[in-house]
């Protein structure tokens, strides 16, 4: 049975999210405790728990994904091969010469 | 179109007459130099565009409600009353100053206005010390354009002290064109979502509904236009990352044009995802549209991301609708116009009516034919969750801000700090994904049509695919029947921008979507300005952000 980030108990997400906010610089303790109406920031609080949301539901969404290879057998290990990373798809159909002028 | 073979390798080696006017990039006529100077060169990636000053302007006829009203004029109208003498640059300029002095107060589509400088450069075009295609006409500039000596905010607390000391690239090119800034448009802060104030208080209104600020006025290029739709400038430029060009000229009855990743240079405007930002016009028409694309479009020495690409083409013919001999309209060359499946079960009521209308009027047109695509079967996958791949390129340029102070980011902190909650290997995938969701639409939805209609702007901004949208027709709003736009999204293969246009301009050629104005703001809902505006929270914006 794969693990998941829903295998995390509310009390360890709240420490890897802290965890990660700190490990980037960010310091949770800058934001309001309460509402600021001039600012509309997020509360502390209520950043923590949006975040805690998000890696409950996104990275495992993305990080389980393959693109398929097509192969009937090692799928795993067919798929390293296909799709490489492109930032820029359109511009790498233009530079591929796949692009009337 | 896509090819397996390297076709502009073959049109250079060919030397054919219709490549090299094809690649002309420029209206008019082919003379014998320009045509030389397209065979030799014009297919090698990198080409440079035409200099902005050669750029040919189109002969247009002026509507009399546009001689009557200057404010009326499309840019290519009020561009021609300059350049022929039948008014002056400054007359234009302080017709659309004058209107924005009596109706921004209610639109709120501005957040800056240097009206002095633009009524000194309005007076330079007169003198003839400015010239240019676009000499004397008055465009909004949404805020996260740096303009030299102007402030640029991004409507952030961040830049809130910011002056650049260089243009964007973009209104670089305009301005060497001859336009006049008349004013910075207010946006979402950060281009996130529709424009707020940074604590998230609703500013700009729907230009069509101005007493009810909750009618959403598309995000976030929003100010460039309400300032379009209200008739205070003749047009503008926003960014896209997110539908932010497209969505807001649907909802305000424009004309949005997002081109392919590259076509206009990124140079100068604020970042919000590196790989999705897209600059582009939000106009009064199709030609509108095109004019302001062939200006800023070129390769820019600053901006990799525009270098090695197909030069650009004739924006501005293709943008001109043509007859048949037995005068109908017609498209200028026999387009399949994609139809997703389950594409009108996407709208209800009165829009799909509209949207059903609009097909049959696009089915109608001699040389377009609609044809059936299918989404592939991991679609939803990879443009909806696989959406949230593009948050760490916005906190990785402000990730020094995102340490010093937060509460800077106002409400739209939260996807600013999600994006570090993706690690490298995902964001990796996000890549792989994309070059995946490229394959599927070049090869797959887009492989039996040239232009598709489009149930969502995400897609093709994902993939940097360009993406036009335009007006189909009127809806019921709190103020009425017939006052809510609703529009319609084509999507095209890379750099084939004059495709779109050809059949835009073919459509409204037939119908007359694109040339109703919103009514004035009433009395009320000009006294009624200051009072309460609604406000969107941390959370909503996180969810609705760019």
């Amino acid at each position: 049975m794969p693990v998941s980030a829903a295998d995390l108990t509310d009390e360890e997400l709240t420490a890897f999210v802290k965890a990660r906010l700190l490990v980037s610089g960010f310091d949770l303790s800058l934001l309001p405790t309460t509402f600021d109406p001039a600012t509309g920031v997020p509360t502390q609080d209520t950043l923590v728990t949006s975040l805690k949301g998000f890696v409950r539901s996104t990275p495992g969404a993305i990080n389980t994904w393959r693109p398929a290879s097509g192969e009937a057998t090692d799928e795993d290990l067919y798929a390293q091969q296909v799709a490489p990373p492109l930032e820029y798809p359109s511009i790498v159909e233009a530079w591929t010469g796949k692009v009337d002028a | 179109m896509v090819s397996d073979v390297n076709r502009r390798a073959f049109l250079a080696a060919s030397l054919s007459a219709s490549g090299a006017a094809a690649g002309l990039g420029l209206a008019g006529a082919v003379t014998p130099a320009s045509a030389a100077a397209a065979a030799a060169p014009s297919a090698a990636p990198g080409t440079a565009a035409r200099p902005v000053a050669r750029i040919r302007m189109p002969d247009v006829r002026v509507r009399p409600e546009a001689r009557a009203d200057l404010t009326e004029t499309t840019l290519a109208e009020a561009a021609q009353l300059v350049r022929r003498g039948r008014v002056t640059a400054e007359e234009l300029v302080t017709a659309h100053l004058e209107r924005a002095d009596t109706f921004d107060g209610t639109y709120q589509a501005f957040n800056a206005r240097p009206v002095e400088a633009a009524l000194a450069r309005a007076r330079a075009v007169d003198a003839g010390d400015v010239t240019g295609p676009l000499a004397g006409v008055p465009l909004t500039i949404k805020d996260n354009f740096f303009t030299a000596g102007v402030p640029t905010t991004a409507n952030s607390t961040i830049f809130a002290d910011f002056v650049p000391t260089y243009d964007a690239t973009a209104w670089r090119r305009l301005s060497n064109g001859g336009a006049v800034m008349v004013g910075k448009g207010q946006m979402g802060p950060l281009a996130t979502t529709r424009a707020t104030l940074p604590n998230g208080t609703v500013t700009t209104v729907n230009a069509w509904t101005p007493a009810d600020p909750t009618t959403d006025p598309g995000g976030s290029s929003t100010g460039p236009a309400t300032s379009v739709a209200g008739r205070m400038a003749c047009s503008s430029i926003g960014t896209q990352t997110g539908g932010s060009i497209i969505l807001p000229a649907n909802r305000q009855n424009l004309t949005g044009l997002k081109p392919t990743m590259g076509r206009i240079s990124l140079h100068g405007v604020v970042p919000l995802t590196y790989t999705r930002d897209h600059v582009g016009p939000l106009a009064r028409d199709v030609l509108d549209a095109a004019i302001m694309l062939q200006v800023m479009a070129a390769p820019d020495p600053t901006d990799p991301r525009t270098q090695g690409l197909p030069r650009p083409a004739d924006y501005i013919t293709a943008a001109r609708p043509v007859t048949d001999r037995r005068g109908r309209v017609r498209v200028r060359r026999p387009t399949r116009v994609g139809v997703p499946a389950g594409y009108l079960k996407s709208f209800t009521g009165e829009a799909l009516a509209l949207q059903t209308a609009a097909l049959a009027d696009l089915d109608a047109i001699p040389g377009i034919s609609l044809v059936d695509v299918t989404y592939p079967d991991d679609w939803t996958l990879l443009t909806g969750t696989f959406n949230a791949v593009r948050l760490p390129e916005r906190s990785e340029p402000f990730l020094r801000q995102l340490q010093a102070d937060p509460t800077a980011f106002g409400v739209s902190l939260t996807s600013w700090v999600q994006g570090l909650f993706l690690s490298a290997d995902e964001w990796i995938t996000g890549q792989r994904a994309k070059h995946r969701l490229l394959r599927d639409v070049l090869d797959t939805v887009m492989a039996d049509c040239d232009v598709v209609l489009q149930t969502s702007v995400v897609p093709f901004d994902i993939l940097g695919l360009p993406e036009l949208g335009f007006p189909v027709g009127f809806g019921t709003s709190s103020a009425g029947p017939d006052t809510l736009p609703v529009g319609a999204v084509l999507g095209g293969a890379p750099y084939e921008e004059e495709r779109l246009l050809e059949v835009v301009a073919a459509y409204q050629a037939v119908t007359d979507w694109h040339l109703r104005r919103p009514a004035d703001p009433a009395p009320a809902a000009r006294a009624a300005r200051r009072t309460e505006r609604p406000r969107l929270t941390a959370d909503e914006v996180a969810r609705l952000t760019a």
